[in-house]
């Protein structure tokens, strides 16, 4: 009874297909009239559209570690499912997806794609993104609805499977003092030795960090371009980047000692190297953002939205964050362990230390910031 | 040569797969270049069309510099590069034994086929400030993390494809020059060095200049070399062109640019091409 049950589950979840079903129900001793008439009473799909029986699906993920512990996680799910899954890796920041489904659309090449809050706002803005029910993923149920991402409307648009977040960090071999404050990054002694984020990356977080501390932020960010011009001046930034790789390889070879960087990126570098990561320093703002699978609307989105419920089953979301360093979004998982410096558990901390900016407006305004840097910062920038 | 009936019927099929795969393309880079585009949204608006505020946007003084660091860049590297080119190319294509030339050249071209990637951050983390040629120069009290510094690693990079790909180019020309006139002009007194100077290197200067030309259309369409080598403090062209298509979706200004580019480069190699090539022609 109970092999009959998880069949029936998995039906249900569209892990496998009719044809399957029936294979397996006469396999576990069913006659096939008893098969057909419980595949009647169950519904499901016709088994050749693709949805759970094998249907191969395309997902495109950050590379390094996303990609290593997405793989990890799809393996047991496509041995199950027999859905083969071929990872593409995002191009620098995951702001380049956006004209690559754009080009394509209605018929992408892509079923899922990691993103993160920003991206999601303009995914969901073209009209790119399935509806994600609570019957198709149960877990999303358990998980607060501050990190799963919404349309207008209230729909769940997004899976989400890590919180994460942006902050200043330095490389305490590599300083003379400890920074204590934003406008330490004008010190003489920094010359040359801070990595920056282009404004796409992070889609301008950075800059709303610069501009809060004078005032501004993302709805007034000329304050952050102000300070960024002093900064440039000062000879300050050594490296502009456009990917996290970039950033992280040039705090951890030491041609730079302080950046803007994800906390995942710091928990790794602080693995390796003496790292102080200002995001409890009062004065440093770190930004909070979620990351997930966004679902394009397609033939295969059944089984796409399946492979993404995998990433936040209590389970896989503590495994799969903790090899990125980031915090599960599911409150039944465990943070993981060495993480609690780079992770809010407590409600003040979050209140006092974390931003949750207006990524709507951050995505919209990213583009005319970008051309804002392109034109007045990179020529000072010696 | 008079090309013939059968001649151009033969032409027909490049000529297809190149209107297909070149000229469509650059056709539809053409019409996207005067569409207009919305801040804030994917690609183009389809209420507004015309529009000639992509090309506008070139000329003002901000986009200049950037062409002009693209164009000073390459051109420095296109110069170094031929100057370290030739005698690689002089000693392949005067080798006598026929093993040793074709090793030689199969060494040239193994170096293309080493990932762009891997050259360019073993440069990086060659001559980067914890880097032994890092190390070095800043015992010299040079600045590794100044914009100059970045400059000459984004030349360096470049060599790494202008070197094989100039000596290749010169190497048929070279071959094809009679070492005997070299012979004679030693019988007649000249130093070997003087002889290569004056005979050679004048029969040879067609070849140069083509390879000239290869190189720089290469080196000006470079996005890696500045993408990494740059540090976001030297970028080219083609990083804004990249900006544009991937990272902000704003195909109609990425394709103006992609215009302005094609037109500059073949501007000045027809340039290039203008004024030398009479000159070497009447020798």
């Amino acid at each position: 009874v109970d092999q009959i049950d998880d069949l029936v589950l998995e039906l249900q979840r569209r892990r496998i297909g009719r044809r399957q079903f029936v294979t397996r129900a006469l396999g576990v001793g069913l006659s096939v009239p008893a098969a057909g008439a419980l595949l009647a009473a169950c519904g499901g799909d016709d088994g050749e559209g693709g949805s759970g029986n094998g249907a191969p699906l395309t997902a495109v993920m950050w590379g390094g570690a996303w990609l290593d512990g997405a793989k990890e996680i799809t393996a047991p799910w496509s041995k199950s499912t027999g859905s083969r899954v071929t990872w593409s890796v995002h191009e620098g920041g995951a702001t380049a997806i956006i004209p690559k489904i754009a080009a394509r659309w209605p018929t992408p090449a892509y079923d899922l794609v990691a993103m993160y809050s920003p991206v999601f706002q303009t995914a969901m803005r073209e009209g790119w993104l399935e509806t994600i029910t609570a019957e198709a993923v149960p877990a999303l149920a358990d998980i607060p609805e501050a990190f799963v991402p919404m349309s207008e409307s209230g729909e769940a648009v997004g899976v989400p499977f890590s919180q994460a977040g942006g902050a200043w960090g330095y490389r305490t071999d590599l300083v003379e003092s400890e920074l204590e404050s934003m406008s330490d990054l004008l010190r003489e002694d920094l010359n040359g030795q801070i990595s920056f984020p282009e404004p796409v990356g992070f889609t301008g977080l950075q800059l709303v960090s610069l501009a809060m501390d004078r005032g501004g932020s993302e709805t007034n960010i000329d304050p952050g371009f102000a300070f960024a011009e002093e900064i440039a001046r000062a000879g300050n930034f050594g490296r502009i980047f456009t990917g996290s790789e970039e950033g992280i390889n040039s705090i951890t070879t030491g041609e730079t000692a302080v950046a803007f960087l994800d906390l995942g990126a710091w928990a790794r570098i602080g693995k390796d190297f003496p790292v102080t990561v200002l995001n409890r320093t009062p004065g440093f703002h770190s930004f909070l953002y979620v990351e997930g699978f966004g679902i394009l609307k397609g033939p295969r989105s059944e089984t796409a939205i399946d492979l993404a419920s995998e990433f936040i089953s209590v389970k896989n979301n503590s495994r799969y964050n903790e090899v990125l360093g980031q915090g599960p979004v599911n409150p039944k998982s465990e943070i993981p362990a060495g993480l609690s410096e780079f992770v809010y558990t407590d409600p003040a901390e979050l209140e006092e230390f974390a931003v949750f900016p207006d990524y709507e407006v951050m995505s919209k305004s990213v583009e005319e910031w970008l051309d804002r840097w392109e034109k007045d910062i990179v020529p000072l920038i010696s | 040569m008079r090309l013939t009936w059968r001649g151009l019927l033969l032409l027909l099929p490049i000529t297809a797969v190149f209107v297909v795969t070149f000229g469509v393309p650059l056709a539809e880079l053409v019409k996207l270049s005067f569409d207009t585009h919305d801040i804030g949204f994917v690609g183009t608006n389809e209420a507004y069309r015309f529009t000639l505020e992509n090309y506008r946007d070139l000329t003002e003084s901000v986009f200049l510099n950037y062409a002009s660091d693209t164009f000073r860049l390459s051109g420095i590297a296109c110069a170094v590069g031929l100057i370290l080119a030739y005698p690689i190319a002089y000693a392949i294509a005067r080798t006598p034994r026929a093993s040793t030339r074709r090793w030689l050249l199969g060494f040239l071209v193994s170096m293309l086929f080493l990932s762009a990637l891997i050259r360019v951050y073993s440069i990086q983390l060659t001559f980067s400030a914890v880097g032994p040629v890092g190390d070095l120069v800043q015992l010299f009290g040079v600045a590794t993390n100044d914009r100059l510094y970045a400059e000459i690693l984004v030349v360096v990079g470049l060599l790494h494809w202008i070197v094989p790909i100039t000596a290749l180019t010169l190497v048929g020309t070279l071959q094809n020059i009679n070492p005997q006139l070299e012979e004679a002009a030693q019988v007649l007194g000249a130093r070997r060095w003087r002889a290569v100077l004056s005979v050679s290197v004048p029969l040879s200067a067609r070849g140069a200049i083509s390879g000239f030309a290869i190189s720089f259309a290469l080196a000006g369409a470079a996005f890696v070399v500045p993408q990494i080598l740059g540090r976001g403090k030297v970028q080219f062209l083609s990083n804004l062109v990249y900006n544009r298509f991937s990272q902000v979706a704003d195909y109609p200004s990425g394709a103006a640019i992609s215009l302005a580019m094609v037109v500059a480069t073949s501007a000045l190699l027809l340039l290039v091409s203008v004024v030398f090539t009479p000159k070497w022609d009447t020798r």
